[in-house]
Parts: C-alpha cells; sequence; structure tokens
C-alpha cells in the first residue's frame, strides 16, 4: 500500500514537472519529426506516426510531455532579426529585403503536449493525448509588400506596391485524442481520432491591394480586394469558436533485421469555425482629410467625422459567418536503417499541405543519424530539404534512466539549429524537448 | 555525475531555447501620409462669398450693396383704432290697423222707445213683418253702450298719432237723419276719445267721418255709442225688426310714444353717421385698400322684442359690393336685453375716404333695426334704445392715395463690411474703387436727401474717414412715381468718385463699418389740393450704398488673420511614433507671396506654439503669364519638426489657433489683378517613425 502511495506520489511530481517544463518552454518541438519520428520507442514519435502507439518498453503505462516550437521563411536568413535586444536596424532590413527575390513564405507555430498517456491492453495499446497547438503561416507574392511592413511607405513614395499573392492564416486549437496501436512481429499499426477545439483563427480568403504613395505624400491610394475571417480569443477551457475532428493512421513494416519503412497520414479531418467575415472592394484615394475651409472649418470635428467615413470605406462589410476548413494534414513516408546496434539512419519524405498546420510548400526531404553514445544517451544530427525555410540542420538528444520504479525519458533537440546557431545562413530554427516517464 | 552531466545539458538546452520577452523583433518605419487638405480661395480670404462678382474674364469684382435709407408706409400711416359708441331710441312705435265692426237693429231701438214709455216702440215690434202705411218717425233715441274689446292688439297706448274713421251704414227702411257717434274709453279711464255726428244718411245708404287720435290715451276697453239718433217718417214701410245701423270703426295710422301691445313688423332705427379719420401731420387720404383688419360691433338692445339690424358702410367695398353686417338682437328672457358682438374682417377691402367725392378721411356707416313681429304682448316706448359700440381695429393698409404730409425722417445707423474684416494692417492701394449711392423710390412722393455725415470707420486700425464731396453738401432731390404708375419705382444713382469725393480715401481705409446720419425730407415742394401721392405697402423709398471694387490693385504686407477654435482632446500620438515631422505642401495661385504662420493659443490667450520658428515661412508666389495671370503656382514645402513632447503641449493647452498670413503682391508695387480661378491649396503631410514591435 506505501509502495502505490509513493508510485502515485511520484507520478503526480513527474506529471506536475512536465506541466511546468511544458508550459514554460512552449518554443521547444519539432517542426518536421525529422529525428523524432523516427524514435519509436519513445512516445514522442507517436505524433507523427500513430503505428508507434503500440510500442515501447515500458510494462503497462507511459506518460509523455512535451513541446516544439519552429519558425521559418522561404528566403531570408535570420541573421540581425532576434539580435540587438530583437531590434532589426536598417542594415537587417536592406539585407533581409535584398535576399527576398519573389514571394516569400513564412511560418511559425509551436505545439505543446500537456499529456500523452499510453496503456497496454494485452496486444492492443491504447493512447490519450491532450494538446494545444497554434500554426502560423504566411504568403507574401512581393518583397515590396515586406518591404512595406519594415520600412514604412515613405521609401516608396512616387511607387506602387501591390501584391495579389498574399495568404494568411493563423489557427490555435485545443486537442484531445484517443487512440489505439496494434502490432505483430513484422506490422505495426496505429490509428487515433482527434477532436480538435478551436481557440483562435483567423485566415485570408482573398487579398489583394495595390497602394500608391504620391512622391510628395499629397495622396495615398489604396486598391484592395480582401475578404478575411475570424474569430475572437477564446481563453477559458471550455471555451472555443471552432470544433473539428480528424483522423490519423499510420503503419510500419519490418522488411529486415535493419530496415524498416512507415507511412502515415495525420491529420485527416475538417474544423468548422464561427465569427466574422470582413470584405471589401475598396478603392480609397486618400488625399488627407479634406477641410472646405481652413480659415472657417472647426478643425477637429471636420477630422473626427472624415475618420470616421474612412473607416467605413476601407472596412466597409463586416458580417457573422461560419466556415469550413481542412485540419492541418501531413503524409509521413519514412525509412529507417540500422547500420550497427547503436546508430541507425532515418529518411523522412513530408508533405503538409494545408496552412491552417504545418505547412511545407515544398515537400521535405530530411535525413537523421542517431548514435546511442552511452548506455541511455542517444545523440543524432539531421538535415533537411524543403518546407517552409527549405533547409534546415539539426541534432537532438534523449536519456533515459531508472529512477526507482520508473524509467524516465528527456528528450532535446531541433530541426533546424542554423537559424540559431548560424543565422546568417539559416532561414528557420526549431527546437523541442520533452519528458517521458515509464510504468 | 554522469548522469547528472547529461540532465544538465537537457535542462540547460530547454532554458537556452527560450526567447525573452525583450528579444521579440521590433524595427522602425518611416510613414508618410497627406493629414489634411484645404484650398483657400479668393471668396474665403474675402470671408464672404455674396459679395464676390465674378466678370467675364474671371476677374473679380467685390460688389456689396447695404441699405441706408428704407422708408416705407408704415412710416408714413399708422391708422388709429375708432371706437364710437351711440345710444339709438326708438323715434316712432307702430301700432296695427284695427276695425271694430257693431250692428243696432230696429228692434233694439223698439225695444228702447217702449222702455222709455214710447208706443210706436211697441208697434214696430207688433208690426214685424207687416207693412206699416205711415211711419210717424223717431227722434233722439240712444243705444246701449256697445263694449269695444281690443284687449287682443293692445292693453293701452299713448297716441302720438292717429285716426278714427267712423262708418254708419243705413239699414234701416226709412232715412237717419241725424246720428250722434260717441266712443270712449271704459277702464280706468272713462274720457271720450271720438264725438262725431252724421246727418242725413239715406236707406241703404253709409256715411262717414273721421277723428284725430292724437295726444290720446287709448285702453283695450272701450265703450262706443250712437246718440240722438233721429229717423225720418215714411209712408208704407215694410217693419222688420231685424234691420239694423251698421257701425264700423277703423283705427289706423297709429303711432304711440309708450304702448303695451303686439307690435307688427317696423323699422324702429335707421340711423345714418360717418366716421373721421385724423391721422395727423397733415396726412390727408382719399382713398384706402385695407391689407388686413377689423369692423368690430357690439350692441345691446332694451327692445323686448327682436330687433334684426344691418350694420353697412357703403364706401367700404370688396369685389363690388360694400361691407353689410347683418345680424339680430334677441331677448334675453332673464336679463331683459339682447346683446350682439360681430367681428368681420375688412382684409383687401377698399375704403372711399372721400364722403361722395368732396370730403376728406371720412367714411359714412347707416344701422337699420328692424322690429320683428312676435304676436307677443309687449311694453315698448321711446326710451327703449340699442347701445352700440363699434370702430375699426388693427387696420393695416396695403394702399393709401391722398396727400401724405410734409416730414423729415431720420436714419442714423452704421452698417458692417465683412470682407474688409480680415484685414488687420498693411498697404493696400486700389486702382479703381467705384461707389454709389444709388436711391430707388417706389412711394408716390418726391423727398430731398441730406447726407449729414458718412464715415468709413476701421475698428482694427481706430482710423475713420468721413466722406466729403457735393453728395455731403447739397440735398439730393428723390423723384417719386407719378399716379396712376402704382407699383413702378423711380431709380436715382449719385456716383462718387475721385473727382467728386474723397471716395479713394474712404475704400482705402478699409472700413469694416460705415456710420451714417441720413434726412429724407417729404413733400417739401408737395401740393395738398391735388391729393395724388400714393403708397403700398410693397413701395419704398431706398437709399443704398454701392461699393464695387475691382481686386486689382497693389497690396504689401497686407496682413490677414482669422481665428478657429482648436481642441486636440484626448488626441496623441499612436503608439509606437517617436517621433514626426509636419510638412506644409503649399501650391500658391496668387500672385502674392505670403509669410504664413500658424500661433497656438491657451484659452487664456498666451501663445505656446506655432508652427514655424522666427516668425513664419515663405510661400512664394505663382507665376504670372504674359497676360498678368498666374500660370504655375508657385509650390513650397514647409516642413515643421515634431517631437511628441510638443504635441502633447498642443494637446493640453491649444485652445485656439491663429492662421495669419503677411501677404505682398509681386512683382512689388505692380497693380495686379485678382481672378476667381486663384486659390491656395494645402496638403499638410505627416512623416513619421514609426516603431513596430511584435510584442
Amino acid at each position: 500500500m506505501k509502495n502505490i502511495q509513493l508510485v502515485t506520489r511520484a507520478c503526480l511530481r513527474l506529471v506536475f514537472t512536465a506541466g511546468i517544463i511544458g508550459i514554460f518552454c512552449p518554443e521547444v518541438g519539432a517542426q518536421h519529426g525529422v529525428q523524432t519520428g523516427h524514435l519509436s520507442n519513445l512516445g514522442w514519435s507517436q505524433r507523427f506516426q500513430p503505428a508507434n502507439i503500440s510500442q515501447g518498453d515500458y510494462q503497462k503505462f507511459r506518460y509523455t510531455a512535451g513541446g516544439e516550437g519552429w519558425l521559418g521563411n522561404s528566403d531570408f536568413v535570420l541573421a540581425g532579426i532576434f539580435s540587438n535586444n530583437g531590434y532589426i536596424n536598417e542594415a537587417t532590413k536592406n539585407r533581409l529585403l535584398d535576399q527576398i527575390k519573389g514571394s516569400v513564405d513564412m511560418a511559425g507555430g509551436y505545439t505543446l503536449d500537456l499529456a500523452n498517456v499510453n496503456v497496454k491492453l494485452g496486444g492492443l495499446t491504447m493512447a490519450f493525448g491532450l494538446n494545444t497547438s497554434l500554426h502560423a503561416n504566411a504568403h507574401i507574392g512581393q518583397a515590396n509588400t515586406l518591404g512595406l511592413l519594415l520600412r514604412g511607405n515613405k521609401p516608396f513614395a512616387g511607387q506602387t506596391v501591390s501584391d495579389d499573392e498574399l495568404a494568411l492564416s493563423t489557427s490555435q486549437l485545443r486537442t484531445f485524442s484517443a487512440g489505439l496501436g496494434w502490432q505483430n512481429a513484422k506490422l505495426r499499426l496505429g490509428g487515433r481520432l482527434q477532436i480538435h477545439q478551436g481557440v483562435r483563427h483567423f485566415s485570408s480568403e482573398k487579398v489583394m491591394f495595390a497602394l500608391f504613395t504620391d512622391s510628395e505624400g499629397l495622396e495615398v491610394n489604396l486598391d484592395a480586394d480582401y475578404a478575411l475571417v475570424g474569430t475572437g480569443s477564446r481563453k477559458g477551457f471550455f471555451q472555443f469558436d471552432g470544433i473539428g475532428a480528424s483522423l490519423d493512421l499510420g503503419a510500419a513494416y519490418q522488411i529486415s533485421d535493419k530496415m524498416e519503412v512507415d507511412v502515415a497520414a495525420n491529420g485527416l479531418g475538417w474544423m468548422s469555425w464561427k465569427g466574422n467575415r470582413v470584405s471589401g472592394d475598396v478603392n480609397v484615394d486618400w488625399e488627407g482629410i479634406s477641410i472646405v475651409s481652413l480659415l472657417e472649418d472647426s478643425v477637429p470635428a471636420v477630422i473626427a467625422d472624415q475618420v470616421d467615413s474612412l473607416k467605413t470605406l476601407v472596412f466597409p462589410d463586416t458580417a457573422s459567418t461560419s466556415w469550413g476548413l481542412p485540419t492541418g494534414s501531413n503524409f509521413r513516408l519514412g525509412f529507417r536503417y540500422s547500420l550497427s546496434e547503436k546508430s541507425e539512419l532515418g529518411f523522412t519524405l513530408l508533405y503538409a499541405p494545408f496552412r491552417s498546420g504545418v505547412y511545407t510548400p515544398i515537400p521535405v526531404l530530411g535525413l537523421a543519424y542517431q548514435h546511442e553514445v552511452i548506455q541511455g544517451l542517444k545523440l543524432g544530427g539531421n538535415a533537411y530539404f524543403g518546407g517552409s525555410d527549405r533547409y534546415g540542420v539539426g541534432a537532438m538528444a534523449t536519456y533515459g534512466f531508472q529512477a526507482g520504479p520508473v524509467k524516465v525519458n528527456l528528450l532535446a533537440g531541433s530541426d533546424n539549429l542554423l537559424g540559431i546557431l548560424l543565422p546568417t545562413i539559416g532561414r528557420g530554427m526549431s527546437a523541442y524537448g520533452g519528458l517521458g516517464v515509464d510504468f | 555525475m554522469r548522469r547528472l552531466l547529461v540532465l544538465s545539458f537537457f535542462v540547460l538546452a530547454i532554458a537556452g531555447c527560450r526567447f525573452r520577452p525583450d528579444d521579440s523583433p521590433s524595427w522602425d518605419t518611416d510613414l508618410t501620409a497627406p493629414l489634411l487638405k484645404s484650398r483657400i480661395s479668393l471668396e474665403d480670404v474675402l470671408q464672404d462669398s455674396s459679395v464676390v462678382q465674378v466678370n467675364g474674364d474671371n476677374s473679380v469684382d467685390v460688389v456689396f450693396r447695404d441699405t441706408l435709407v428704407d422708408l416705407r408706409l408704415s412710416d408714413y400711416l399708422v391708422v388709429p383704432d375708432t371706437s364710437f359708441e351711440a345710444k339709438i331710441t326708438l323715434q316712432t312705435i307702430s301700432l296695427a290697423t284695427d276695425t271694430l265692426t257693431q250692428d243696432i237693429t230696429l228692434g233694439q231701438i223698439a225695444r228702447q222707445l217702449r222702455d222709455q214709455g214710447n208706443a210706436l216702440g211697441q208697434t214696430l215690434l207688433d208690426n214685424h213683418g207687416q207693412t206699416l202705411f205711415f211711419f210717424p218717425g223717431v227722434n233722439g233715441v240712444s243705444s246701449d253702450d256697445v263694449a269695444i274689446d281690443a284687449s287682443q292688439f293692445f292693453d293701452e297706448a299713448d297716441l302720438l298719432t292717429g285716426w278714427m274713421v267712423v262708418e254708419i251704414e243705413n239699414k234701416l227702411p226709412v232715412g237717419i237723419t241725424n246720428v250722434t257717434f260717441h266712443l270712449r274709453n271704459n277702464g280706468v279711464l272713462t274720457d271720450t276719445l271720438v264725438r262725431k255726428t252724421i246727418t242725413n244718411i239715406n236707406p241703404g245708404q253709409t256715411k262717414k267721418d273721421s277723428a284725430d287720435l292724437a295726444g290720446k290715451t287709448v285702453e283695450s276697453a272701450m265703450a262706443a255709442k250712437l246718440e240722438t239718433i233721429d229717423v225720418a217718417s215714411g209712408i208704407n214701410v215694410p217693419i222688420d225688426t231685424n234691420d239694423y245701423i251698421r257701425l264700423r270703426i277703423i283705427v289706423k295710422d297709429l303711432t304711440a310714444s309708450r304702448a303695451t301691445a303686439v307690435f307688427p313688423s317696423q323699422t324702429v332705427i335707421d340711423d345714418a353717421s360717418r366716421i373721421n379719420y385724423n391721422f395727423g401731420n397733415d396726412l390727408v387720404i382719399t382713398r384706402m385698400r385695407a391689407r388686413s383688419g377689423q369692423l368690430r360691433i357690439n350692441a345691446i338692445s332694451t327692445i323686448q322684442d327682436t330687433i334684426a339690424f344691418i350694420y353697412s358702410l357703403p364706401t367700404t367695398i370688396k369685389d363690388g359690393r360694400p361691407v353689410v353686417v347683418i345680424d339680430r338682437l334677441v331677448p334675453d328672457t332673464v336679463n331683459g336685453f339682447s346683446t350682439a358682438n360681430i367681428l368681420f374682417d375688412l382684409d383687401d377691402y377698399y375704403i372711399d375716404l372721400t364722403l361722395n367725392g368732396d370730403s376728406v378721411n371720412l367714411f359714412p356707416y347707416r344701422l337699420i333695426g328692424n322690429l320683428l313681429y312676435s304676436g307677443r304682448k309687449n311694453t315698448m316706448d321711446l326710451n327703449d334704445s340699442i347701445d352700440l359700440s363699434y370702430g375699426l381695429f388693427d387696420i393695416i393698409p396695403a394702399y393709401i392715395e391722398g396727400y401724405l404730409g410734409t416730414e423729415t425722417f431720420t436714419f442714423t445707423d452704421s452698417i458692417d463690411m465683412g470682407f474688409f474684416g480680415g484685414v488687420l494692417g498693411g498697404y493696400l492701394n486700389l486702382s479703381n474703387p467705384k461707389v454709389d449711392l444709388t436711391l430707388i423710390n417706389s412711394i408716390g412722393v418726391d423727398g430731398k436727401l441730406k447726407v449729414n455725415r458718412m464715415d468709413a470707420v476701421n475698428t482694427r486700425t481706430g482710423q475713420t474717414v468721413s466722406l466729403n464731396g457735393a453728395i455731403t453738401q447739397n440735398p439730393t432731390e428723390v423723384r417719386g412715381p407719378r399716379l396712376p404708375n402704382v407699383g413702378q419705382s423711380v431709380v436715382s444713382k449719385i456716383n462718387l468718385n475721385r473727382n467728386n469725393s474723397n471716395i479713394s480715401q474712404f475704400i482705402s481705409n478699409l472700413p469694416d463699418r460705415v456710420e451714417f446720419d441720413m434726412e429724407v425730407d417729404v413733400n417739401e415742394n408737395g401740393n395738398p389740393a391735388l391729393k395724388d401721392n400714393f403708397a403700398t405697402d410693397f413701395s419704398r423709398l431706398s437709399a443704398y450704398l454701392d461699393i464695387e471694387v475691382p481686386l486689382e490693385g497693389v497690396a504689401e504686407q497686407l496682413l490677414l488673420q482669422d481665428t478657429f477654435n482648436l481642441n486636440l482632446g484626448d488626441a496623441a500620438l499612436p503608439q509606437g511614433v517617436s517621433e514626426g515631422t509636419l510638412k506644409l505642401v503649399v501650391d500658391n495661385g496668387f500672385p502674392v507671396q505670403a509669410k504664413v504662420q500658424i500661433y497656438f493659443q491657451s484659452e487664456s490667450g498666451v501663445v505656446v506654439d506655432s508652427l514655424f520658428e522666427y516668425g513664419g515661412q515663405f510661400v512664394e508666389p505663382g507665376i504670372l503669364n504674359t497676360n498678368g495671370m498666374v500660370q504655375t503656382p508657385g509650390r513650397s514645402v514647409l516642413s515643421s519638426f515634431f517631437t511628441p513632447e510638443r504635441l502633447d503641449r498642443l494637446r493640453d493647452d491649444a485652445r485656439k489657433a491663429i492662421v495669419r498670413f503677411s501677404i505682398s503682391t509681386r512683382p512689388a508695387y505692380q497693380e495686379l489683378k485678382f481672378y476667381t480661378t486663384y486659390g491656395i491649396d494645402f496638403h499638410v503631410v505627416g512623416d513619421f517613425k514609426y516603431t513596430v514591435g511584435l510584442k
């Protein structure tokens, strides 16, 4: 009885500790699972490959928590962006804009696994999970659009800045999941149902604009055709503006003692949102607030009137609406090859076509190497091509050790360290970490 | 130890991945946006668009007119309310004509003879139906009193006039040689009213006589008697006791001073008189049309019968019909008198005040009261009356004709001229100012205008220039139209120019007020006998000051200023704006160089800031073409750097903004013409440094 109490108390401490780590480290995680997708014996791999639900050396029960965060873009390196206390100076802006050749994709997000619990029941393994995630993606069609954001419109005086490819999407979800895994000697199968609560969403249905600024600043002309949908922000646990469900399916097949191939289709589902739709096809020729007679009018009153009119002109139509979007699906093909007892290679092909999740405008092709350097400590390195940031180089470490009746597993790593370690060449960065307890 | 090292790595790795909030990217952007735009046109500068007249070549004249003198019909004539009271008593009381008939039979005569012991009486009675060979005749027979009851017509009457006609018809078989008719009161009074003797009435003949009842008092109970009837003798006289003598009494032409009677319909009042107006100032009116007004009649009658009365103003006519007011005074059985209150609108009625063409200020009226037959017996005497109050009230004439009298009207006043009000100082020499004194008279009367004083007052500089010249030295004749030219005007213009006045100095003083003292003498040479003056309510004798100033001349450091309220309230720089420059882009379409400054004042008038340093900045003039017109506006870009502290000072302290322009025509001292196309386009552009933060 006393042992049960001790175990229970230890479990609660671990859960609490994992929660604290998860809450304060929302940035850590894996962007594409180039490494973690191949950690088939550890719980973190299940999110990328549901077939791994059935994997693991624990007896009956396993708890895993962790998180990941990433950001990146397709064109410019991150040097100068996060240095100088985050202040981006003119040189950085100039270099950044020079590096943009055409359109640019930008992405960022995090996933925080608060709890992922596996329970073995005979030949089956069940998985229950709770996580929260945020995904933000943007596509900017013209470098000058970003130039407007970074420099303001004055440097573009006398020019027209236009963009008809703007696309924006941000989704924040709270997800409850339940899954099942099965395996035999060669084959592992897994599936998982996820119920999503939509906490916040904003996306563009269409955005096109052309902004002309007169050379003396006497006139600003905005020609825009846009449609945006968005919700408010729901912070309470039971508050949400969207609801949806998705299905994760995965399979892994052991070709030989050294080779294994796996496939997964994750996030096959649909989200339904409710909120507001703001749309307009506006052409505003703004020459300043027009005062009929500077000598006679009450200037503040005229300003207030005309600013109100301008708001109405730019934001002409707002209506309550509901809309649906596919969940952030991704499709994975993995291949693992054991070089020796302690080292192996992993290949990953990942494609995520929707901006509501991890978005890979170019499919990611990843290569990972893992080596157990000492008992329980595994180190790894990876490289990938594709995704939002086009390429990345990362490193990973896991460490597992026995702590009384439980085994503790730790995870830290990054799919892309370039933005952190070598921002002069890195276009993105990511980090992940986690804590697992096997009973 | 090894485990500790590995654990430390993981902790450090996780901690190292965290971005501190301070690391969130931020950057500065340069934003430029037009904030305000405005155009100051020539009309804005003049501050009064109503005075701007655009000529065919788009040059501009300031055309100003204001009224110096305005004499109207109401200044001449105020029709006083008239109120008259009259007590109209009865002139006559007429009583109805009546006829009474009484027969005296032969049998009655026979019985009276018999009763007197005359055997003839019995003989006659016995021979009824027989023929009496010889009838000896009868003398001195009298009938009994015959009661006459006239109570159904009157109880008693004091007669002023009246006649009684007595007719005696002989239906006896023999003639009557003599008979005396005697009528007397047979009530309280017993006096004889009539005693008449008629002779020689043959059988079948009727004879009559009349008696004057004037001065008699007649009661309804009367007694009539035939006295001393003498009947002639005859042979073979058929005796029929039913034969008779018929007495017929006709009472007619009765008028009473007092009577209690059933009165017949009769006119009891017929009063005609006239209203005499006194308008004062020798004013003589022959004709007048009322735009509005009322006839008011209040009547109280003591007459116990209903009086239908007609009040008429025979010379007050509209659409060919005179004023006729018909109403009734119906007796109130409780109060014993009757009342009537009448209002009659006289709008658009013409009143002929000549009383058949030979008088003035007069018009007649007539009141007729008709007593209506009621069938009831009432008491009436000549003291009964109708108390009448009547009159014309609130008469506002629309037209008058006559002689309007001799009078002097004085006009001491001032007029404001706002279009120079914005000029605070400097030098302005206008090339060709034109000033007219325009006299327009549509009143049918002549007059003389005297300008005692006219001053151009510039309240900003405190300088006053008095008008000098012929117009202030001699009176000016003001002709009016003559009959029948009602509605026409006679216009006279007095041009003030450099030759006959100091008008150039007068205008160049840039007055914002003109003060004047003027007189109009009316009918100084008029002839009252002609009565040919007239006026309508639209008529005016007006004098206007007409100023026409072509905007052409030389200006040097002409100081224009205007003030507008400014309250930025809660306005502040948006969060993230660290500094900014307000850029004033001016496209000057005027051929003037202007020094621009805006002062910001506190509520108490203290200048807390100014837009520019060193008294302002210069705006370049527009560039002239060979025709002297601005072809290309002069562009000036004026900048003023604003820190957040400076904007906050404006927000907290500034409550008024004073815009000041110091204007000089360019090229210097060359006379330039101003066109309506001229204007200054202002653009206020904000150049701000805005810090974007992704916190």
